[in-house]
């Protein structure tokens, strides 16, 4: 089977549809809902709503494109609904005046401090950076998403950058104390 | 402002000058993003997901319907066929008066007995709302409104449905 033949049989309803469609591409859409949502409980929830989304929407769907972009689109765009609904970080950091951060404070990052420290970020910030440095998206794209202008993104990602490192050099700091 | 000042500027700290030049310049970006090194290590901090939960599937199955002929669809359609008919017979009847003649006269009389009915149903109503407009405007406001309300609450306990997950 292929994209178009689970298209079909998902518009005549016949249950096979849906079944191949999830099965190749759930990890896709879970992937990406939890780099944007952060917790595994709100990327199920959204990687649902996605597919049963893109299920009801099969209308507009155009076979000249490919489907995996296509339902990437749908939960890109949930995905940041989802964000400007949630209520904003209680604890806003003083950004860091500087873009660059210490050598001493990258030496005791890891993985998951680092996704922590995303995590905490206010949510506009967040979605700048895990739209560019993990889901790749370029700076035009990322902007039509956030529905701003390309140069306010580019200085939006920087702040947001900013931020981060104001994050990141506190918690080294309050280590080190 | 030249690049390397607005770069300095920026790597330094919030300028709003420096700032304004970066939002026109893709070469500073792309130098002040190569350059800073959190890109790089938000890049490597990239969450890798190894397993796909197994309700996420099951649940949009269960939530899943088949897709029904919409009601729209059938009032379409059943508005078409209306039409065709009375086209059909209004053709029929112009083109060959003599054919249908005879037909015609029993469904005269039928319609005289449905007219005759349907009369006598409305025969209260009338009396009712005889030269009284605003009686009867209120009684089709009112009718609008049960309708209304009735279509919103049938949306919301479908709506509702729909978000039932676990």
């Amino acid at each position: 089977m292929d994209d178009e033949a689970a298209v079909d049989l998902t518009r005549q309803g016949d249950r096979r549809g849906p079944e191949w469609l999830l099965a190749r591409y759930q990890m896709s859409v879970y992937t990406l809902t939890y780099r944007m949502l952060g917790n595994q409980a709100d990327a199920e929830d959204a990687t649902q709503e996605v597919f049963l989304r893109a299920f009801q929407r099969l209308h507009q769907y155009r076979p000249s494109e490919p489907f995996g972009g296509w339902l990437t689109g749908i939960a890109r765009h949930y995905s940041i609904d989802v964000l400007r609904q949630r209520r904003p970080a209680a604890d806003l950091v003083e950004p860091s005046s500087s873009v660059d951060v210490e050598r001493t404070v990258l030496d005791r990052l890891d993985r998951a401090r680092v996704q922590a420290a995303v995590n905490r970020l206010p949510n506009r910030d967040r979605t700048l950076l895990v739209l560019r440095y993990w889901e790749d998206q370029p700076v035009d794209r990322i902007a039509q998403l956030l529905g701003m202008s390309e140069g306010a993104a580019k200085v939006a990602l920087l702040r947001a950058r900013r931020s981060l490192a104001g994050i990141l050099t506190r918690e080294v700091a309050t280590d080190a104390v | 402002m030249q690049c390397e000042e607005a770069r300095r500027r920026l790597r330094s700290g919030e300028d709003v000058e420096a700032e304004a030049h970066l939002a026109e310049c893709a070469t500073c970006f792309a130098v002040l993003e190569e350059g800073d090194p959190l890109a790089g290590v938000l890049r490597a901090a990239r969450p890798e997901v190894r397993e796909v939960p197994a309700a996420i599937a099951a649940g949009v199955l269960r939530r899943w319907r088949a897709p029904r002929v919409s009601w729209r669809l059938g009032l379409a359609a059943a508005a078409g066929l209306l039409v065709v008919a009375t086209v059909l017979a209004a053709l029929t009847i112009w083109l060959a008066p003599a054919t249908v003649a005879k037909p015609l006269g029993v469904a005269s009389n039928a319609l005289d007995i449905v007219a005759t009915i349907v009369n006598g149903i409305l025969a209260v109503p009338r009396v009712l709302f005889a030269d009284r407009p605003a009686v009867i405007a209120g009684y089709a406001v009112l009718v609008i409104i049960v309708c209304g309300l009735w279509v919103r609450l049938y949306q919301s306990i479908a709506f509702q449905r729909r978000r039932v997950t676990r």
